[in-house]
């Protein structure tokens, strides 16, 4: 259930993600998959997944980053005998525990730091591929 | 044999493409300056546009009609697009090699490093687009309309801005690639020059609206 409320709660923003690394993708690009499709799921295991790899990276790092530090939904929902880092750390703060809340709160700022670096790292790694040289998707030529 | 009728295709209030009624059978090439309608044309008869009005009909079935089109991939066509649209992902010989599709599998790897050759890009086979120059990313696009071997090659501005040598390889490698597998040529230029080497039925867009050629 939690994993369903943070789905719930972060997949709009996955999907916001996700659209803008579509709308960042050139459409001649996938006109080209159109045209020169090997079928449905080929094509979309060597070029469209590919193209959309890198939204799809950040949009899982920040689905992630954001459920890891979900409480009101989780708290709403979870089922007992379980919990997550966040209600472990509400708990702690509730009984005054701040070393263990400031160890897991470091351990939370690690992780999220890290889910932003992937994410930053596959857009910056995906724009490098794309525009390496900028001639090279442009109509420049061969004037010689 | 190529049909329009009344094909019609407009973006907001711009008329791209305005009543063109033709019908050709062999190779056609379509002349007009920049902003004629000349590639939206092709990308009707790609498949890639969607006509608001008339129909497109390709050996006599109808492939698109307002509001309708036949998916690229079941027209039978190849198609270079003006930018060279290359996958960033793929090297070079990728970017052909899914091109070639089912093409026979057997001595495929041949047919690759002759395209490639012909085009004097063999060496470039490894490289990615974004570490070869724009001339060298038009060829390869040429190759890879060249290599899927489909009934009608679609080809916009295939040889702009690439030097007389090449033009003239790459002219070649063209014709040799025609006779070949017998490919319906669509040519799209601005440079009569160049039309004037390729003999087909010419079409004259202006303004989105043919001016000249078979009604």
């Amino acid at each position: 259930m939690p994993v369903l409320a943070a789905l719930a709660r972060f997949a709009p923003v996955a999907a916001l993600i996700l659209l803008a690394q579509l709308r960042h993708t050139d459409p001649l690009l996938t006109d080209a998959a159109r045209v020169f499709r090997r079928g449905v799921v080929r094509t979309w295991v060597q070029v469209r997944l590919p193209l959309l790899a890198p939204g799809l990276v950040a949009a899982a790092c920040m689905a992630f980053a954001l459920s890891a530090g979900e409480l009101g939904a989780t708290l709403l929902v979870i089922p007992p005998g379980l919990e997550t880092v966040t209600i472990r750390m509400y708990n702690y703060l509730h009984y005054g525990s701040s070393g263990a809340v400031a160890g897991l709160g470091l351990v939370m700022t690690v992780l999220m730091l890290a889910a932003g670096a992937v994410a930053v790292a596959a857009m910056r790694g995906w724009s490098r591929l794309v525009n390496g040289r900028p001639s090279s998707h442009g109509a420049g030529g061969d004037t010689g | 044999m190529i049909e329009c009728n009344d094909l019609g295709r407009r973006f907001g209030t711009v008329r791209a493409v305005d009543a063109v009624s033709f019908a050709v059978s062999g190779d056609v090439v379509i002349l007009g300056p920049s902003g004629s309608g000349k590639s939206t044309l092709l990308r009707l008869i790609a498949g890639l546009e969607i006509p608001d009005t008339g129909t497109i009909a390709l050996d006599g079935a109808v492939v698109s009609q307002a509001g309708w089109a036949l998916s690229p991939r079941r027209r039978n066509i190849s198609c270079m697009f003006q930018m060279p649209a290359l996958w960033p992902h793929m090297t070079v010989a990728e970017n052909v090699r899914f091109a070639m599709g089912g093409i026979a599998r057997n001595g495929s790897a041949d047919r690759l490093d002759a395209l490639l050759e012909g085009a004097a890009i063999a060496p470039l086979a490894d490289r990615y687009p974004r570490e070869i120059s724009g001339g060298e990313a038009r060829r390869v696009a040429l190759v890879r309309a060249l290599a899927r071997e489909a009934q009608y090659l679609l080809l916009d501005e295939p040889l702009l801005n690439l030097n007389r040598e090449l033009k003239d390889r790459m002219f070649d490698l063209l014709q040799e690639e025609q006779r070949r597998t017998g490919a319906v040529l669509v040519y799209i230029t601005h440079d009569l020059e160049e039309a004037d080497q390729i003999p087909a039925t010419v079409l004259r867009m202006a303004g989105g609206r043919l001016v000249e050629g078979p009604e």
